[in-house]
């Protein structure tokens, strides 16, 4: 998938742990791996958002999209 | 799911279907045992059957025996349909019903009634054969002769095409579920 998330990279520099933030957004770690090993279809708005508070970062720094890997041009 | 689980709808048709897979299985044992009986005691069958159609033929007992032998593998069909719908059943008691599986499952049933449907070209000509060796002998037109009614229905073809279609709901069903549990 082209979307990426880089909930690592943004645990390392917030420099909270998995289970931390699992407790802080009420969700269980088994569906933050998800998020994190990039195995997730989609993510709530209420998901992000919980994310994105306690992160103090925006939904732009928690995702990436990587053209290369498949993903539709505008055409 | 325990709600599910005591449901008496899912419970009363999970009984059902098992009484019904042991009567399809009764029958199919009765009518071997059948179909070997009266050829063995064909002469005796004949005899007694001759006390209503006095020039019966000889063909009759023949014929009823590829008749009973006919409607085996149609019984076996039944049993096999019966198993997917309790297979089913059995899914909708886990409450995961939206599973690939029973799309399949509800196309193979409607392949089966296809197949049940097409299986009258076959008997139909048996039963049309008995008619005429018992009928044709009882000196009055034929008609007599009694067999059960063997004809396509169109409400056995339009309930596979509805489980076709059901099938395909199936498997959207389980895309959406797939997607929901992927849902973070």
């Amino acid at each position: 998938m082209p979307v990426s998330v880089k909930l690592d990279d943004m645990l390392a520099d917030s420099g909270i742990t998995l289970t931390e933030l699992a407790e802080r957004v009420d969700i269980t770690i088994a569906n933050l791996s998800i998020l994190k090993t990039g195995k997730a279809k989609a993510i709530r708005f209420s998901t992000l958002e919980a994310i994105c508070r306690e992160l103090e970062c925006q939904p732009g720094d928690l995702l990436g999209f990587d053209k290369s890997e498949g993903g539709k041009s505008d055409a | 799911m325990t709600q599910l689980k005591k449901d008496p709808v899912l419970a009363i048709a999970t009984m059902l279907i098992r009484l019904l897979q042991v009567f399809t299985i009764i029958g199919m044992a009765a009518l071997f045992v059948g179909g070997i009986g009266i050829l063995i005691w064909q002469g005796k069958l004949l005899m007694e059957l001759a006390v209503a159609y006095p020039e019966i033929s000889s063909s009759f007992p023949y014929l009823l025996t590829a008749f009973l032998f006919s409607m085996l593998p149609l019984l076996a069909l039944f049993w096999l349909q019966l198993s997917r719908i309790r297979a089913i059943v059995g899914t909708v008691e886990e409450g995961n019903p939206f599973v690939r599986i029973n799309g399949v499952r509800l196309r193979f049933i409607a392949i089966l009634i296809f197949i049940q449907q097409l299986a009258v070209f076959l008997i139909a000509p048996l039963i049309a054969g008995m008619q005429y060796a018992a009928g044709r002998y009882a000196g009055s037109g034929g008609d007599e002769f009694e067999t059960i009614d063997f004809e396509i229905s169109l409400t056995a073809l339009l309930v596979g095409l509805l489980l076709i279609i059901l099938g395909r709901v199936f498997e959207q069903g389980a895309d959406m579920q797939e997607d929901l549990e992927g849902t973070v």
